[in-house]
């Protein structure tokens, strides 16, 4: 008779109807004289079965909207890239927004338009901030000196966080390493009141370009600090952004 | 293939790839995230895909990699603990059914997410590639990045912890209940 552990490969393949001919009498012969292997093909056979019985209901639907978000990722790096071009591929563009920019540039060739490289960074960043207070909820007790600890150990990016902005009114509820951008940028999440406020950490050297913008029915002001552009956004006027954006930048500019 | 076509040929397997994710992450926000980043590269990746060749298989090929490179890069830190409190139930589609079969399925359903989440990650991702999305040994080997025998002993030893996880689940289920059970019983 065939060592259990030689036979034991074999009894998957017999469990999924895979094996046939003198492998199954193999297996057949053994189990038929061993309890434990008896007692592992019908494990197997089972297991098997009942996931296959329920793997509809296992399956089930992803959440409503994330088709449409996974959709949305396509725009507008879903065409392939043969080459990019040599003026936005320099060394220092995060992989991603220069794959961005490079087809935001193609594309605005053949249809006549301009890209404007600020407001495309500035919508991924306004996404991220509705994708990220959308889906996170916010704990409770969130350290500054922990999300800036933990920036840098787990992910290499080393900033300061601003402090003080609790006298302003501003809470820090959430820190993430922004997934756009090769995942470079710092994602601050604050609120103030019923305004959820983000402020993305650009890369050493990476400029937005404009110091302030409106972007997809959020205001975003850029300002630099600790060698950083830094950009506040959230879904209010201009002017009370130019406001939220300079408790940020007060501390230490 | 155009690329209107992949698009929307990769787009249909998105309630697969969620449900590996949410396998793969046990957080519904975490496998959210890791569904984006999935199609993100995938769609960035698009002209590398060779049409008529297996579009699933390569999808799923991206999530592994994509969920590896999230968890070294990520692990489980304290910035992200934010996600952790996400529910992590999906959304489950119920069939008709009469009441009792319908609470059996939700009872059976609900032992076997649990006793899926008790696997360690190797096992739970083999058996599931396998016995839920069907895919074959040579296709889970490309897909997870071992050899077939790797795969085969982690399909082999993931459904037998599973099965002995639901058998004990039966037998408290059974004791609570009065009643003798297995989960061939209980299987509706």
């Amino acid at each position: 008779m065939d060592s259990c552990k030689d036979i034991s490969p074999l009894v998957t393949r017999v469990a999924d109807d895979e094996a046939a001919g003198a492998e199954r009498g193999r297996v057949e012969g053994h189990v038929g004289e061993c309890a434990a292997c008896r007692v592992q093909l019908h494990a197997e056979r089972e297991a098997r079965q009942l996931l296959q019985d329920r793997s509809a209901a296992l399956i089930g639907h992803a959440p409503l909207g994330l088709r449409s978000r996974c959709a949305a990722t396509r725009t507008p790096a879903a065409q392939p890239v043969r080459r990019p071009l040599p003026l936005l591929s320099r060394a220092g563009w995060p992989m991603a927004l220069a794959a961005t920019l490079v087809l935001a540039v193609a594309g605005s060739a053949f249809y006549g338009l301009v890209v404007n490289p600020a407001k495309a960074v500035a919508a991924q960043l306004a996404l991220d901030h509705l994708k990220c207070f959308t889906l996170f909820e916010e704990p409770a007790g969130l350290s500054p000196a922990d999300v800036q600890a933990e920036l840098k150990a787990r992910h290499g990016i080393d900033i300061v966080l601003p402090a003080g902005q609790a006298a302003e009114g501003l809470t820090l509820v959430g820190g993430r390493r922004c997934l756009y951008l090769d995942g470079s940028v710092a994602h601050l999440l604050y609120r103030k009141g019923a305004v959820q406020v983000s402020l993305f950490v650009l890369p050493i050297g990476e400029r937005l370009g404009q110091t302030g913008l409106d972007v997809l029915g959020h205001s975003a002001v850029a300002f630099t600090k600790g060698g950083r552009t830094w950009v506040a956004l959230a879904r209010v006027p201009h002017a009370e952004m130019e406001t939220i954006a300079a408790i940020f930048g007060a501390d230490n500019n | 293939m155009d690329s209107a076509a992949f698009e929307q040929d990769a787009l249909a397997l998105v309630d697969r790839l969620f449900a590996a994710a949410l396998r793969l992450t046990r957080n519904e926000a975490d496998a959210q995230d890791l569904v984006q980043d999935t199609y993100l590269r995938a769609f960035r990746s698009a002209g590398q895909f060779e049409a008529g060749t297996n579009l699933r298989g390569w999808m799923f090929t991206i999530l592994h990699n994509t969920f590896l490179n999230q968890r070294r890069d990520r692990g489980r830190s304290p910035i992200d603990a934010d996600s952790e409190a996400v529910e992590q139930a999906p959304d489950i589609r119920q069939e008709a059914g009469n009441p009792e079969e319908l609470l059996l399925r939700e009872a059976m359903d609900a032992d076997l997410q649990a006793a899926l989440d008790n696997l360690q990650p190797a096992y739970r991702e083999a058996v599931w590639l396998r016995d839920v999305e069907q895919f074959t040994y040579d296709e889970i080997a490309g897909i997870v990045g071992v050899p077939i025998g790797t795969v085969m002993s982690r399909i082999s030893r993931g459904r037998r912890l599973l099965y002995d996880d639901l058998v004990a689940r039966s037998d408290a289920y059974a004791k609570r209940a009065g009643a003798g059970g297995d989960i061939r019983s209980r299987r509706v």
